[in-house]
């Protein structure tokens, strides 16, 4: 167990220090133009030079990308053209409530999706199934941010029952954090049931047709005793599969989410660095995803060794 | 199943190439094209079909309800609701196929090269490509835009290098797996270029999944493209897009809350024709799993055990003129066992012996309703105990399984869960099932577990299935039969899958845990020798009947019937000249209702023509046995050890 994990670090440090590799050259690549909102647009040409030269922006890109790591791995990520404050306390505020988000939202869903595979699995071939898949394929083609929209204007413009937009942090009001969450980790968890569902249901179709559950069945044990207490777990590696990949997803689709309930998170922070051109934020807030893509797939991987016992040999 | 002589007459067919029938139209696809071509069609005469300009601004007549010169309205700038419809889904669908069909372009050579290269070079890319995976595709679209500037093109491109690695990925996978057979290595001798090796064998290949690929990308970059012109970094104003439209109509949904509608619907509309079009791609590469009725049959609520007294003597299991149908699609459905009839008393082992396809594991499985799909008891009765078990309720049919009739299959680390320790799996039931409190059922496992014979049980109970042999594995399927306290066992070709040693010692344990316990054995196997060594009784099927029954003794030492003689000969025998174990030749005749005349006539070197002029009913030739043969006893027992 511990040299499994220990390998998982190390490849998840390669990981990171290849994708800064990326994300920095793509970063060197756009336009940076931080005199701009230093001197304004008609600063004289010595004085965009110095600023230049003082943020390093002159140097080797090369040289650059190793300055710009070697302060990262300290944790200090630079300074945003726009704001002029530390990308670093910017991204410590605002972290928490996107990954609150996101936690939440895919709890929505895996508790959604396995709920449903497991009932559709159950009742495979069935009216129950059909209705049941049919609706998670409606669920999958409808775009999380319009359900958003609709999920805003049916609760909260029309029936009044939920703020439309804004986070409240728990330290402010524990109730308000919770109405906060509940319409959009909805609309961003909501689209990812059905890919749980047809998952978890395809391996749960597959391990109902195993010998152990003609054999637990043979013992007398009821349907939703073998559902529930033989096939699920063996069901479950596919479905920690998905479900961490939708966690990766929907890491990308909060920034859509974001931005229609108005939340100051991770997302918006990196909508508006592309606005205005503030490379910096930018690169610190993909970095920040990545970190957490790498740390949701190591512990996808030690899922799976709890999963199946086998595999705990294997590893 | 095609009959044999009819395959060999049928011309022989040239094989299609794997490229043509991978292209070829299967039927399940055929709506979901329509419906996509349909959409195509919209958004290609998106300029014939608007109404009106799709930029015209009319501030005057903003947000308007639907009209007659407004099918849906106007916007909150005045201008018309349906006309931008048009134009949003052609540039959003435009932006779609494009990301898709950059991402195939870029993605294929690429997966193609590093599969043919091969090393270090390969090893590096996929690094590449898993390292860029961990950024999510809107930051990394994100930017790409920061470098390239906002741009629906430019939100395409980085869409498709997206998904370019799902195509490298496929590509990289058949490229890697040509390059390793023998054919291709063959090829290259001959001096077969590379070229020629990736658009004879590579892209054919690799065709069918990476058109999957596309169908599956499809939808997703449809809603990609719109959320990207939802947050303003994909289509730019005045273009119109639907994610562009939904942002409008965001900002006045307070006093116009139904213009965030028609672009939504349009979108989903949209979407779920190609996800129609995808599940119907992934389908006809792989068809989905059929049902499993078994499951529907465990339905029942279970009660506690009432005492099972056992009538008419001790006679467990009566079966009588049993008759089983089984459900062809090809044919129709066939009466698989017919007027099967047989009684089982304590203490006593039965074995039900024949080939596969003979209706003995359909017998067996059909007393605790344990048939496989399509399959139902016709006619007849299954007494257990003296209470009838077909047609019954799913409740009584589960306490028949939790109380009265255990099962042990053939492969015996298969039956145990592999994600459950074996203590789980034997205390677990007797919790469940019985109602034992834990540490009752812990002592209850432990003593089982010394009674089949099985070493530190302590130990075992911490330890999974895969760390099981497949004998000992065995044992700690009897004893979970056990543990039940069943008055039936079925074995069902229980010591098949086992050494021929350790099959000795299960036949022994079983024989042994028959008498100590007065538990009535039903014992299903295909050979002869386990017969003579563990049965008190027995019955030979054929064809789904059956042609001979009696004592074990008995019919082992003078059987009967020609079929039981050739079973007999094919059981290997350890002697001085012994031949080789053979098979009756031919194969068992396929039955729809009643057999017109003896089935095994065809396979029998006695058979004459009364033996083809009508079906042959149980002859006794002496008391206590049947068989269905004319030939008498003495005629039969010529055969033995003569060829066949």
């Amino acid at each position: 167990m511990f040299t499994t994990i220990t390998t998982r670090l190390f490849s998840g440090a390669l990981v990171l220090a290849i994708v800064s590799i990326i994300a920095f050259t793509l970063a060197a690549l756009s336009p940076r133009h931080p005199e701009i909102y230093k001197l304004g647009a008609d600063a004289p040409i010595e004085a965009v030079q110095s600023v230049r030269t003082s943020l390093g922006l002159d140097l080797p890109v090369p040289q650059q990308y190793l300055n710009w790591a070697l302060d990262a791995v300290r944790g200090d990520l630079g300074t945003s053209y726009v704001s002029d404050t530390p990308v670093s306390d910017e991204i410590k505020q605002r972290a928490p409530r996107t990954l609150i988000l996101v936690f939440v939202s895919v709890l929505v869903a895996a508790l959604l999706g396995v709920t449903i595979g497991v009932l559709a699995a159950v009742y495979q071939g069935t009216w129950i199934d059909r209705l049941l898949t049919t609706s998670a394929s409606m669920v999958q083609a409808t775009p999380g941010f319009w359900l958003g929209i609709l999920l805003v204007t049916l609760f909260s413009v029309m029936l009044g029952w939920l703020p439309a937009t804004g986070y409240v942090p728990p330290t402010v009001s524990f109730s308000g954090w919770i109405q906060s969450l509940i319409l959009p980790a909805f609309a961003l968890g909501l689209p990812s049931t059905a890919a749980i569902v047809r998952q978890l249901r395809g391996a749960m179709v597959g391990e109902l047709k195993q010998d152990y559950v003609r054999s637990a069945i043979a013992q007398g044990y009821g349907r939703m005793q073998v559902a529930l207490g033989q096939a699920l777990r063996n069901a479950m590696g596919p479905a920690a599969t998905v479900i961490g990949f939708q966690t990766i997803v929907k890491l990308s689709t909060v920034v859509v989410i974001e931005k229609v309930f108005a939340i100051d998170g991770l997302g918006s922070l990196a909508l508006n660095a592309v606005f205005r051109g503030d490379t910096p934020v930018l690169l610190g807030t993909v970095m920040t995803f990545a970190i957490v893509v790498v740390i949701v797939n190591m512990l996808v991987d030690l899922s799976y060794s709890w999963i199946s016992p086998k595999s705990r040999g294997a590893a | 199943m095609m009959n044999k002589s009819h395959a060999l007459a049928s011309p022989p067919q040239t094989r299609p190439s794997s490229l043509t029938a991978s292209l070829k139209i299967k039927p399940g696809l055929i709506r979901p094209a329509l419906l996509t071509m349909v959409l195509v069609f919209v958004a290609l005469l998106a300029p014939w079909l608007a109404t009106h300009d799709p930029t015209q601004q009319d501030l005057l007549n903003s947000l308007m309800t639907p009209s007659a010169a407004n099918w849906l309205g106007t916007d909150d700038q005045g201008r018309d609701i349906y006309s931008r419809l048009l134009f949003g889904l052609r540039l959003d669908l435009l932006a779609a196929v494009g990301a898709v069909l950059i991402g195939f372009l870029i993605g294929t050579p690429l997966g193609v090269a590093a599969g043919l290269l091969g090393g270090r070079v390969e090893r590096l890319f996929m690094r590449l490509v898993d390292a860029t995976l961990a950024i999510p595709p809107i930051l990394l679209i994100m930017s790409v835009i920061a470098v390239l500037g906002r741009d629906y093109t430019h939100s395409m491109l980085a869409l498709g290098i997206i998904f370019s690695f799902g195509f490298i990925r496929i590509a990289r996978g058949e490229a890697k797996l040509t390059r390793g057979s023998t054919y291709v290595l063959a090829a290259r001798g001959i001096g077969v270029s590379t070229g020629r090796l990736i658009s004879r064998h590579i892209l054919p290949g690799a065709l069918p999944a990476l058109i999957t690929q596309i169908g599956l990308f499809l939808p997703v970059a449809l809603l990609i493209s719109a959320s990207l012109s939802y947050l303003g970094l994909g289509v730019q104003s005045p273009q119109s897009s639907l994610g562009a439209m939904l942002q409008a109509a965001q900002e006045v949904s307070l006093t116009a809350p139904w213009q965030v509608l028609p672009p939504g619907i349009l979108l989903v509309i949209a979407a779920l024709i190609l996800n129609f079009l995808a599940e119907a791609l992934s389908d006809s590469l792989r068809p989905r799993g059929d049902s499993d009725p078994l499951l529907a049959t465990a339905a029942g609520t279970l009660r506690p055990r009432r005492p099972t007294e056992l009538r008419e003597r001790d006679v467990v299991l009566e079966v009588r003129n049993l008759g089983i149908e089984v459900a062809d699609p090809l044919h129709g459905p066939r009466m698989a066992v017919r007027d099967v009839s047989f009684a089982l008393k304590r203490g006593e082992v039965l074995a039900v012996v024949g080939e596969s396809g003979s209706g003995k594991t359909l017998t067996s499985m059909a007393i605790p309703g344990l048939v496989p799909a399509g399959a139902r008891v016709r006619e007849g009765s299954i007494r257990v105990a003296g209470a009838e078990s077909t047609g019954v309720s799913l409740d009584r049919l589960r306490h028949l399984r939790a109380h009265e009739v255990a099962v042990i299959f053939q492969n015996p680390l298969a039956c145990l869960n592999p994600s459950q320790t074996i203590g789980q799996q034997l205390v677990k039931p007797l919790m469940r099932l019985k109602g034992l409190s834990k540490a009752e059922a812990h002592a209850r496992v432990i003593a089982l577990l010394n009674e089949v014979g099985i070493p530190e049980p302590e130990r075992r109970l911490a330890q999974y299935a895969h760390e099981l042999s497949g004998g000992l594995a065995q044992r700690v399927v009897i004893a979970q039969a056990l543990s039940r306290d069943p008055l039936l066992l079925i074995a069902d070709e229980a010591t098949s899958a086992l050494d021929v040693t350790v099959q000795y010692q299960v036949l022994e344990l079983l024989k042994r845990l028959g008498k100590e316990r007065g538990l009535a054995i039903l014992f299903v196997t295909h050979s002869m020798g386990v017969v003579s060594h563990i049965a008190d009784e027995v019955v030979v099927m054929y064809a789904g009947e059956i042609v001979e029954q009696g004592a074990a003794m008995d019919v082992v030492s003078s059987p009967t019937h020609p079929y039981t003689m050739a079973l007999l000969d094919a059981v290997p025998r350890n002697q001085r000249g012994a031949k080789l174990p053979v098979s009756p030749p031919g194969a068992a005749p396929r039955v729809t209702t009643a057999l017109s005349q003896c089935g095994f006539a065809p396979r029998c070197s006695l058979s004459g023509p009364e033996c083809k002029a009508g079906p042959i009913s149980l002859q006794s030739w002496t008391a206590l046995r049947g068989t269905r043969c004319i030939r008498r006893p003495d005629e039969v027992a010529q055969l033995r050890g003569r060829k066949s």
